[in-house]
């Protein structure tokens, strides 16, 4: 449950930094994206039936930002929660190497699915795969993050109990 | 006494005198080489103290620097403001429409779409299809709204269509958003005079955009392939489309007064 309301709260908190904060600092059409890396972090962590539901709750969060059609990026999402889901379920321990490598592919589904779902194909090649990169390059720091607030809302949460 | 009265005696002889000026000097010299180290470390001394004043006033002097640079950085801020707003009260006179102000508060999560947010929605009287202006020309138009806030897609995204004209000699086009490259205007035939600078207007064929409002300026007349029928033009739109703070959303009228 935590992980799951951790997952939200950063991927609400990137949302709004991206889509103000970024706006001066995108290399057209590249940019800082966070999301990629925090599916992954969430398909590593959590089990598949609330993290489906966190993906879909968070693509529909992330369309509110976007003039793309709304199914989009739950759509995506979810694509990418499920791959991952699967290789973790196949193999028996996914180095942190790996996750970050894992975080590259995913990147490309989901630009493979907003992409071609917007009507700009012709974008896929080479801007995806660049993106993926710099999305694989942001992933260690994310996943830290990630795990630092995690820590964090646990023990506060342990803490809180504790004195209730 | 005997001693005393001799001295004196002698002192005002000229055999004595030299001897005195030479233990005179001697004495001065003396005195200025044992002096030297002291006036040295006096000097020194006074250097470190005026250092240390130097220092506490360089300080006080650096923090007002600051607060200086901080409140010309206001002024200025201040000073483009105003040009800005005065620009944009240009741009409300000569409007064809009623319009309002609005200011840019995001972007668009997706960054191939060229897609903004403003402060200005339904509650402000804001509803689709409203043409949108920045200082420099057209910016775009409204395509969503919610109570308070509105998305405007610029003309610059690749689903923009805008029904343009060539200001010189009327040529019609339909202008095509090109990503970061700016635009294209479309169906323009082979053989029409088209060349570089000039202006692109709205037609107001479309029934979105008043007819006469500034797009931009014609950047590159390309040939294409001897079988397409029409001519790649290149434009630049000369609004500031991607630094824009403050924009100006033209209130269409209702339709019995158009």
């Amino acid at each position: 449950m935590m992980t799951l309301a951790v997952f939200l709260l950063l991927v609400y908190v990137s949302l709004l930094l991206e889509s103000t904060w970024c706006m001066p600092c995108s290399l057209y059409p590249l940019h800082i994206d966070p999301l990629p890396a925090l599916i992954c972090w969430l398909a590593l962590r959590s089990e598949p039936v609330p993290g489906v539901i966190s993906v879909i709750i968070a693509g529909l969060a992330t369309s509110l930002f976007s003039s793309l059609p709304f199914y989009l990026f739950p759509v995506s999402y979810l694509m990418a929660f499920l791959t991952v889901y699967l290789v973790r379920t196949n193999v028996l321990e996914l180095p942190n190497t790996h996750a970050y490598l894992m975080t590259g592919f995913i990147s490309v589904e989901i630009l493979v699915v907003e992409l071609s779902g917007s009507g700009n194909p012709e974008l896929l090649w080479p801007w995806e795969i660049v993106q993926a990169v710099l999305n694989i390059a942001v992933s260690p720091l994310v996943f830290k993050i990630c795990d630092k607030s995690l820590m964090a809302v646990t023990k506060i949460s342990a803490k809180f109990c504790h004195e209730k | 006494m005997t001693g005393g009265l001799t001295l004196a005696v002698m002192t005002k002889t000229s055999i004595i005198l030299p001897a005195e000026m030479f233990l005179q000097d001697a004495d001065g010299r003396l005195q200025a080489l044992l002096s030297s180290p002291f006036l040295q470390i006096r000097h020194i001394w006074e250097s470190y103290v005026d250092l240390q004043d130097v220092n506490e006033e360089n300080h006080v002097l650096k923090a007002q620097l600051a607060e200086m640079e901080n409140e010309i950085t206001t002024y200025r801020e201040a000073l483009i403001e105003n040009r800005r707003l005065r620009q944009l009260l240009e741009i409300k006179k000569r409007a064809p429409w009623k319009s309002t102000v609005a200011h840019v508060v995001g972007t668009d999560i997706a960054p191939w779409r060229a897609v903004i947010t403003i402060d200005v929605g339904r509650a402000d009287g804001i509803t689709p299809d409203m043409p949108v202006l920045c200082q420099g020309g057209l910016l775009g138009r409204v395509i969503d709204t919610s109570m308070h806030y509105s998305k405007v897609m610029l003309v610059t995204d690749y689903h923009s269509r805008i029904a343009a004209i060539v200001q010189r000699n009327r040529a019609r086009g339909i202008l095509k958003g090109d990503g970061a490259r700016g635009c294209i205007l479309d169906y323009v035939k082979k053989g029409v005079d088209v060349q570089s600078g000039d202006v692109i207007i709205t037609s107001g064929l479309d029934g979105i955009f008043p007819k006469g409002l500034l797009i931009g300026k014609v950047k590159l007349v390309g040939r294409r392939e001897r079988s397409d029928l029409f001519q790649y033009i290149g434009v630049k739109p000369t609004g500031n489309i991607n630094e824009a703070e403050e924009v100006v959303v033209l209130m269409r009228p209702p339709v019995k007064n158009r």
